[in-house]
């Protein structure tokens, strides 16, 4: 049980990544992106490339993950998605499309079949009394300190403020001369670093593999929806009640429940439909438009 | 009036399709290896054109069509192989599931707008894939359920002779597909249609005309179901059906059915009924078309198998989306069949002053 | 004469702003009534309230003696009160007789006409429409779109009939042919209540007048009484006069 808690609050933060592009987008663009876990996918498949096929090192094929991500992100934003982004459904049918072609050309170049990226750290610590995978502790390291740059650049960075003035009000920052196409580009671009990044984090433990996009979409909707559409710290806070659940579901077998891998997601799921049916404005946080 | 006369078009142009499907056969029209790919598109016209009622007339977006179809499948099969009840029960009892989950979904419907109604069908059927995934000892999981003559509809399987079993199943597909088409046309047409389409339009003047919108939400919602439900009931019945598989593009419940009833319905044509249809039978007969091409042509052996299909599909709903939301059949035929949902509909909240 | 409609103190803020305060308001049966006051005294406001589009903070509203506070915006249609927007609410992918056949539908799960289709022709001809009965919403001229929103309205069939600034936008001969049909609506025995900021352009027409301002009831009275009332001259002072 120690365990599950130690590993809930090391995952969790892995989720407040994952979470933190998605509500990115929504905030400024107003934008359910249905391709994010997608663009996890991505990432994991850019370093498994560059680090099993190439050969390259680790630490490069991870941040050629993170930047090949990042690149789609933006590339998505301006070549397809800036067209629709005025229709929220437009954008959702989309977006959906995207993470199925993203799946499909996946499929094709890697097969259906399962692939494992080696962790970026071996070995295993004891952190009081429990016994944990190092590289989930390095997980958890990067990203609080990705989270932390992040609000770094949102607080101290002129894009940053852009970013934040356009969550804000969009027309408002247009007022005040704020180039809107460069500052959404930039945020998807951000957005994609982030779920990049939780792309490389994501697959430990299990492996990579063309549908793998699906859970980590499920579980980012139900943590932006849970803290609020749009809401930092409601996210953050959601990340770790969503990162708890998931986790003891994961883990419910050594504790002798029936549950266990095939579950996971599956109370994001549910979380997610009752809140959006009890309080559509989320727990926390501004409602929705 | 106008609307007699799109009502009059369309019942023309249902009937000559239905018409002509029916005596391809006849002609010899038909090759042997195209039986199947023409039941299946026999199905996926009744899917596409109860998405249409739901989405494209009364303007609820739903992503996850195939929760409809799927749940009506299983609950068919289930019964079927596992309490091993005949076909004329399990198919009822298929639709009547689908209804029941056509109704859930359609009552949140009420207070949800636009993208978080979306959301909801898309997360309903996710979870109910996931069950699908997680009771696999009973649903035969992703390898899917696979069925012996006993389950088939009783005219079809045990004395037929084998070489007539695709062409009585394909009339049998058939009509399936023309009763459930005119019936969604007939209501599409009626007075429930006309307030659909008023609630895809503008909710608050529906209120103000003293009609419930909640009330005709579910109801489109239940019929949409019903369609789809005894559509995919049905299909489980089949003999040709090797599997009955949850994902991909054969899945009956996969995002992959959902979004290629969107790019069939987009294609043909949003809010006709007609050109879903239409749309229907072009991209699950191009599909076939398709992927037979690998096997024929030299220069394409690369491509053996369904993905590029699939990548082809998504890639030209996006293209739709961008750059044809009318559809082909307003393009070709103006506002003959019904006046064209210019793009798919939002609701942002009702207008308010 | 009885009241048809009877607010007992209704309230309605929007955050800070007390857009009604403590209303109370009585409509009698087949008058025509006048609800005026300057822009932003609240006038729009009670319309919501009492089709229930706005829920009231505190209060009670009645309407031919049910309760009808909490019901939903389309049942207090079906009772018989109908508002005509001042913006248009029409279907704008339906033409104007489809428009007016939604709005003669009964709320049953097999909706019926009320009447028959001869009733609706009567109120198309009444405003009007007659020509444009087979055009969509979108090829009307302005004149044209308020006689269809006053058409939606009428064609529920309603006791009470809600006209939010009717006139605005009209031609002075366009307001002479509506107000006229008004006049003949409440020959009918309908009851009318018209909320116009502006008592001179429906002086000629109602029986009574309301003076609004910053949500509260400030006078009563027949029109030519509220012209010369000192208390309404200075809630418009630094508006247009009354």
């Amino acid at each position: 049980m120690e365990q599950i808690l130690l590993l809930a609050g090391l995952r969790s933060a892995v989720y407040a990544l994952l979470a933190l592009g998605f509500t990115l987008l929504f905030g400024v663009a107003g934008v359910l992106n249905l391709a994010h876990g997608a663009l996890l996918m991505i990432s994991a498949y850019v370093a498994f490339t560059a680090f099993t096929i190439l050969g390259l090192p680790l630490v490069l094929a991870v941040i050629l993950g993170v930047l090949a991500t990042s690149l789609v992100a933006a590339g998505l934003y301006r070549s397809v998605i800036c067209r629709v982004q005025h229709s929220s459904i437009l954008t959702l049918v989309v977006t959906l499309a995207i993470a199925l072609v993203l799946q499909e050309v996946v499929a094709m170049a890697f097969g259906l079949g399962a692939k494992s990226l080696p962790p970026p750290l071996g070995g295993v610590s004891t952190v009081a009394v429990v016994r944990v995978e190092n590289v989930q502790i390095l997980a958890f390291v990067v990203s609080w300190l990705a989270l932390g740059g992040c609000w770094l650049f949102m607080e101290r960075t002129r894009s940053g403020k852009a970013i934040r003035a356009m969550a804000m009000s969009g027309k408002g920052a247009a007022l005040v001369g704020i180039d809107i196409e460069r500052t959404y580009t930039a945020t998807w671009a951000l957005s994609g670093a982030l779920a990049g990044l939780a792309g490389i984090f994501f697959s430990y433990p299990g492996g990579i593999d063309p549908r793998m996009w699906m859970d980590p979409l499920i579980i980012s909707f139900a943590i932006v929806i849970l803290g609020g559409l749009g809401s930092l710290p409601g996210s953050l806070l959601a990340a770790h009640l969503v990162g708890f659940a998931e986790t003891f579901t994961y883990y419910a077998p050594q504790v002798h429940i029936p549950l266990g891998a095939p579950w996971v997601g599956v109370p994001s799921l549910l979380l997610t439909v009752l809140i959006l049916l009890l309080r559509p404005q989320g727990l926390l946080g501004r409602s929705a438009p | 009036m106008n609307r007699r006369r799109q009502s009059r078009a369309s019942y023309l142009v249902f009937a000559s399709v239905v018409g002509t499907l029916a005596l391809l056969p006849a002609f010899n029209l038909v090759p042997k290896e195209w039986y199947a790919p023409l039941i299946f598109a026999n199905f996926f016209a009744i899917f596409a054109m109860s998405w249409d009622l739901l989405a494209g007339y009364a303007g609820q977006m739903n992503l996850g069509h195939a929760l409809f179809i799927g749940v009506a499948a299983y609950t068919s099969g289930l019964a079927g192989t596992h309490l091993e009840w005949p076909p004329w029960v399990t198919i009822p009892l298929g639709m009547g599931t689908s209804v029941i989950v056509g109704a859930l979904i359609g009552i949140p419907a009420i207070r949800l707008r636009g993208p978080y109604l979306a959301l909801v069908t898309l997360l309903a059927l996710i979870a109910v894939y996931k069950l699908v995934l997680i009771y696999s000892d009973v649903t035969e999981g992703i390898s899917g359920m696979s069925f012996t003559p006993k389950n088939f509809f009783p005219p079809l399987g045990y004395d037929v002779p084998l070489e007539r079993v695709k062409l009585v199943t394909y009339y049998y597909s058939l009509g399936l597909m023309a009763l459930i088409g005119a019936g969604l046309l007939v209501i599409a047409h009626s007075r429930w249609g006309a307030i659909f389409r008023a609630i895809r339009d503008n909710e608050a003047a529906v209120e103000a005309s003293g009609l419930s919108p909640a009330k005709f939400k579910v109801v489109a919602f239940m019929v949409s179901a019903s369609a789809a439900g005894l559509a995919g009931a049905a299909y489980v019945h089949l003999p040709v059906l090797a599997a009955l598989q949850p994902a991909g593009l054969d899945g009956v419940l996969s995002l992959d059915l959902s979004l290629s009833i969107i790019v069939a319905s987009v294609a043909g044509g949003l809010g006709t009924i007609i050109g879903p249809l239409i749309g229907a039978y072009i991209t699950k007969l191009g599909q076939q078309y398709l992927s037979a091409l690998p096997s024929q042509v030299e220069a394409l052996h690369i491509l053996e198998g369904q993905g590029w299909i699939s990548l082809l599909f998504w890639i030209l709903l996006v293209l739709l989306v961008l750059f044809a939301r009318k559809g082909l059949l307003p393009l070709l035929m103006g506002d003959l069949l019904c006046r064209p949902v210019e793009e798919i509909q939002i609701h942002t909240g009702r207008s308010q002053q | 004469m009885s009241a048809i409609l009877e607010t007992h103190k209704i309230s309605k803020a929007f955050g800070g702003l007390q857009a009604v305060h403590q209303l109370d308001l009585k409509v009698e049966q087949g008058t025509i009534m006048g609800l005026i006051g300057p822009n932003g005294a609240g006038k729009t406001t009670v319309f919501h309230l009492i089709m229930g589009t706005l829920k009231p903070d505190r209060g009670r509203i009645h309407f031919k003696g049910h309760d009808i506070t909490h019901r939903k915006a389309h049942q207090i249609v079906e009772l018989g009160i109908a508002r005509a927007f001042q913006s248009v609410q029409c279907c704008p992918g339906m033409t104007v007789w489809e428009n007016l056949e939604l709005c003669a539908l009964s709320n049953h799960l097999f909706p019926q006409l009320l009447h028959d289709r001869a009733h609706i022709i009567h109120v198309a001809e009444r405003l009007g429409l007659l020509p444009e009965l087979d055009r969509l919403p979108a090829m009307l001229p302005y004149a044209g779109l308020r006689r269809l929103e006053i058409a939606r309205a009428i064609a529920t069939e309603p006791e009470l009939l809600l006209l939010d600034e009717p006139f605005a936008g009209l031609t002075p001969s366009e307001a002479d042919e509506l107000s006229q049909t008004i006049q003949e609506l409440r020959a009918q025995g309908m009851t009318v209540v018209i909320v116009d900021h502006n008592v001179r352009s429906v002086m000629r027409l109602v029986d009574r007048v309301l003076v609004m301002s910053f949500g509260e009831l400030i006078a009563e009275g027949p029109p030519e009484d509220i012209i010369k009332n000192p208390i309404v001259q200075q809630a418009y002072l630094g508006n247009d006069h009354p």
